[in-house]
């Protein structure tokens, strides 16, 4: 029997960027993935979970894993769902769930899941790589975007101090605090800008929507990419 | 009440506080404890014995207790109990009045913070005297320290210089000391003004009567106080006056002497990245009149709390605020409380009883960088989210938000709902820029568009 | 009181999961020449305008005694003070304030190799102010004291413990008095010696022998 492979489009990808998702299906259907896209799928519950709503993030979570439990594996492109996932569902369910552990990020499952490296893909200017926190210190870390990013042609990776650095979205911390998590974008951004960067690219959207947010309305020169738009080639 | 939401928008709009904070922190401190942990492959090793350790003593804590009081009273000291701050300070006056101290030399101690001391010292006609150079500008000044390790971490040169002529402690503002100025002058202006302040001290040091300290450690084995410090003025505070006093929360306890190989080899290097501390004291066996207060003030209620007693394994290092973003933007006075930073925002409320505490928990973007280098493991994040689950269980959240979070969810738990309600693009964006959250961002940033096509139905008319 | 509080504790601490006390960390073996670590380790302690070399070696009492003189060369007598051991000494012998010195000199009971940390047993309060309120320390010690890390140091102490024998005050010492509270610049002395100089002698030191040499010192 095929392995059945489920996409899982964060809620916000879903609505206000699909072409992330898109280019995350090519990226995956280019490499022979077949994958399935149930419409059940709503949202992880991270925005509920973070904000102190564990009885709403955990009806979520049991969705998810009503909508999820059938595939052998889902792939994400959005790494803090991903770690939110596998690492906070126990807590809310209280109860281990084996499919849980079947969620990965994208960056992860082309690297260690389907062992490529290198999409072919091609793309000119500096950039830095913004990873989610979550992914950063509950996933695999950098490694996985780095080396599909390295592979890039004519992709330059400029490392900064500030590639660690949180972008100040933290989801409902972002409107709780508007100006105190704007200036922590806005540090970031200045030091891209520094560095003279094309682009910031990230595994993860929402860090996206906040930097591109930003740059929007200050007018910062960086332009915010999906991981996945650059490994598909969809950049315009 | 105060408000950190808005006392944070103050200082975010003071940008030379947030540069400030960054140099000291990402540019000096953490550049050194970075490359220090590069070349330490038991880091992590020692970290995990460090908060096993911790959690061994607190699962066991009247056993060490009952070995330290044993252990610190045949060595000749005077073990006494404090329910809270206030009874804490009434003792330290007893004890000054009682041995006629007119002069105070005080140890840097976030204990003696946590309980005001001084202010009930001065009540007293005592003069309390900080000796740690930091600490002492704060006491200038008249303003909490800012930072655990770090008492003035935002303070400039240039600020220090001219409170110091303020007092009487140098005749001129010397040249070349402002941001701009050479380096090297700046390095030379920072030792006149150090040298300042010492002469300034060195008498006091000589002539007072009772030292007062916390303690680092308080090793049970041994009935040993640790004593951890660079500057020496702890040295001078504790061993020169006759009398000592150090007051000593109850989650300061360690087992064994042995101990200290393990939490001396993580805690100068997540404080400051240095390899060792200048100077570590154990005092043993004192000369001096030795009073330990063991402190109480909220920490036995913390030690009952199943979920978060590991809080009390804290050494007081500082890096969880060197590596914070929030921190580094409000500085240690954005959280109003003498622990600020991560740990802060997760110690607060257990210490305190006041109701604007409740803030600090959500000031938080969960980034996780401070559980990261905890050297003790404390999982920080965890803590704070724990804390919002609690608050909002308790009711502590506008029931606006409470209302909002569960219709989202029951759309959230309903896809055929969630499909059918998304209203045209245009019009959910202005709706969503006026209203509720997309409001307060829009404050400071752009909202992206909603797409003119979800994914869902672009999968539906090309994959299905 | 305090045994009605430790009782309560125990109330609490009853209903608590006890953990485990862990094993005993393994700490990197310290490679090479434990002088020439230590050495090392010392010399990048020094403080910003340290005018003289941080370790001296020597090969022993007779070299260290010379070597002393050197380091004391230009400073009367009367400015130097030497670390008193003996175990009597107390508040009340010294009826006049401490004062500053230009130069204290000690021995030491142990020297860490991996931190060039030196360490001090004080028997009295008083015998601090050699290593305290000075602008100079200068230690003289042997590598028989010479010890790998501060694992060495600690575990030895918790055996001490056993036998009764821990020293009244232990100061472990690694570097010069220093600070960083303004803007973090590093600056030298805070309120300690601003140097920290060690005579490190192959031989152990005979200190009948070294006082009697030194006398000019005294
Ligand atoms: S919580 Fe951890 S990192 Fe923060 S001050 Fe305490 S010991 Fe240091």
């Amino acid at each position: 029997m095929p392995m059945r492979v489920g996409l899982f489009i964060p809620c916000y990808v879903d609505q206000c960027y699909p072409h992330v998702a898109r280019a995350a299906v090519r990226v995956l259907e280019r490499l022979g993935v077949r994958c399935e896209y149930d419409p059940r799928q709503t949202c992880c519950g991270q925005p509920a979970y973070n904000s102190g709503y564990w009885a709403e993030a955990a009806r979520l979570a049991e969705h998810f894993v009503r909508v999820f439990d059938k595939y052998d594996c889902v792939v994400a492109p959005g790494g803090s769902c991903v770690a939110m996932v596998r690492h906070h569902y126990r807590e809310l369910l209280g109860r281990d769930e084996p499919v849980t552990a079947r969620v990965y990020e994208l960056c992860q499952f082309l690297t260690d899941h389907l062992k490529v490296d290198d999409l072919g893909a091609s793309l000119s200017g500096r950039a830095a790589l913004h990873v989610p926190c979550h992914m950063l210190r509950e996933l695999d870390g950098d490694g996985p975007a780095r080396r599909l990013l390295d592979n890039v042609s004519g992709l330059e990776l400029v490392d900064l101090p500030s590639d660690t650095w949180c972008c100040g979205f933290g989801g409902t911390f972002s409107v709780k605090f508007p100006e105190l998590s704007a200036a922590m974008a806005r540090r970031k951004l200045k030091q891209m800008e520094e560095h003279r960067l094309d682009y910031v690219v990230s595994p993860d959207e929402s860090c996206l929507m906040q930097l591109g947010g930003l740059a929007r309305r200050e007018g910062f020169g960086v332009r915010p990419l999906h991981i996945a738009e650059v490994l598909a080639g969809m950049v315009n | 009440m105060w408000s950190f939401e808005q006392d944070s928008r103050e200082r975010v709009a003071d940008t030379g506080l947030a540069d400030k904070l960054h140099k000291a922190t990402v540019e000096t401190s953490l550049k050194k404890t970075n490359a220090l942990i590069a070349k330490m492959p038991h880091w992590q090793q020692l970290r995990e014995r460090a908060r096993q350790v911790k959690l061994h003593t607190l699962t066991h804590l009247d056993r060490y207790l009952r070995q330290f009081v044993q252990a610190a009273e045949a060595n000749g000291a005077t073990v006494a109990w404090a329910d809270t701050g206030a009874d804490a300070c009434r003792q330290v006056v007893d004890i000054a009045q009682s041995s006629n101290v007119k002069r105070v030399a005080k140890a840097k101690s976030m204990t003696g913070e946590e309980i005001e001391v001084n202010r009930a010292l001065q009540r007293a006609g005592i003069e309390p005297v900080e000796t740690d150079l930091g600490e002492m500008i704060c006491q200038l000044a008249g303003e909490p320290p800012s930072h655990v390790t770090a008492p003035i971490i935002q303070w400039s040169m240039e600020e220090v210089a001219r409170l110091f002529k303020s007092r009487g402690i140098i005749d001129e503002i010397p040249n070349g000391i402002d941001g701009r100025a050479d380096p090297a002058v700046r390095a030379l202006n920072a030792a006149r003004l150090t040298d300042a302040a010492r002469r300034a001290l060195r008498e006091k040091f000589l002539t007072a009567d009772m030292g007062i300290s916390g303690a680092n450690f308080a090793v049970a084995e041994s009935g040993t106080l640790v004593l951890v410090e660079n500057e020496a003025n702890i040295r001078l505070s504790t061993m020169l006056p006759p009398v000592h006093v150090a007051v000593v929360g109850i989650d300061k306890l360690i087992p064994k002497l042995a101990d200290l190989a393990t939490f001396l080899s993580l805690l100068p290097v997540a404080a400051t990245g240095q390899q060792q501390s200048g100077y570590v004291s154990l005092i043993h066996r004192p000369y001096a009149k030795l009073h330990i207060i063991l402190l109480d003030n909220g920490r036995m209620r913390l030690l009952a709390d199943a979920q978060h007693h590991d809080l009390l394994s804290c050494i007081r290092c500082g890096a969880c605020m060197n590596v914070c973003p929030v921190y580094r933007h409000v500085s240690g006075h954005g959280y109003h409380s003498i622990y600020p930073g991560p740990i802060g925002a997760v110690l607060t409320p257990h210490l305190r009883a006041e109701e604007h505490y409740k803030q600090l928990p959500f000031a938080s973007s969960l980034c996780g960088a401070c559980a990261e280098i905890c050297p003790v493991m404390i999982p920080l994040d965890e803590r704070l989210l724990q804390w919002r689950d609690r608050i909002v269980k308790a009711g502590g959240r506008p029931r606006s938000e409470a209302a909002a979070f569960a219709a989202w969810a029951y759309l959230m738990q309903h896809p055929r709902l969630y499909r059918a309600v998304r209203p045209p693009a245009g019009l959910a964006h202005a709706a969503a820029g006026m209203l509720g959250p997309g409001g307060r961002w829009k404050a400071t940033r752009e909202l992206p568009p909603l797409a003119a096509e979800t994914f869902a139905d672009w999968w539906k008319k090309n994959h299905a | 009181m305090l045994d009605r509080k430790i009782e309560d504790i125990a109330r609490i601490v009853g209903s608590m999961t006890p953990a485990a006390y862990p094993d005993p960390a393994a700490f990197p073996a310290v490679n090479g020449d434990l002088a020439d670590v230590f050495e090392a380790a010392l010399n990048a302690l020094c403080g910003p305008d340290d005018d003289q070399p941080a370790v001296v070696r020597v090969t022993d009492t007779t070299e260290a005694i010379k070597t002393l003189v050197e380091l004391c060369a230009d400073v009367p007598p009367t400015e130097i003070i030497w670390q008193d051991t003996s175990p009597g000494e107390s508040r009340d012998a010294e009826p006049v304030l401490p004062r500053d010195h230009a130069i204290g000199i000690t021995g030491a009971v142990a020297l860490i190799a991996a931190t060039g940390s030196v360490v001090l047993e004080l028997p009295s309060a008083l015998a601090g102010r050699a290593s305290l309120l000075v602008d100079r320390h200068i230690v003289i010690a042997s590598r028989d004291q010479l010890l790998p890390d501060l694992a060495a140091l600690y575990h030895g102490l918790s055996q001490r413990v056993e036998t009764g024998d821990c020293p009244p005050i232990q100061v472990c010492i690694t570097g010069c008095s220093r600070t960083a509270d303004i803007e973090k610049m590093l600056v030298v002395p805070a309120h300690g010696p601003r140097q920290v100089q060690v005579i490190l002698s192959d031989e152990p030191i005979d200190w009948a022998v070294l006082h009697r040499g030194a006398a000019s010192l005294h």
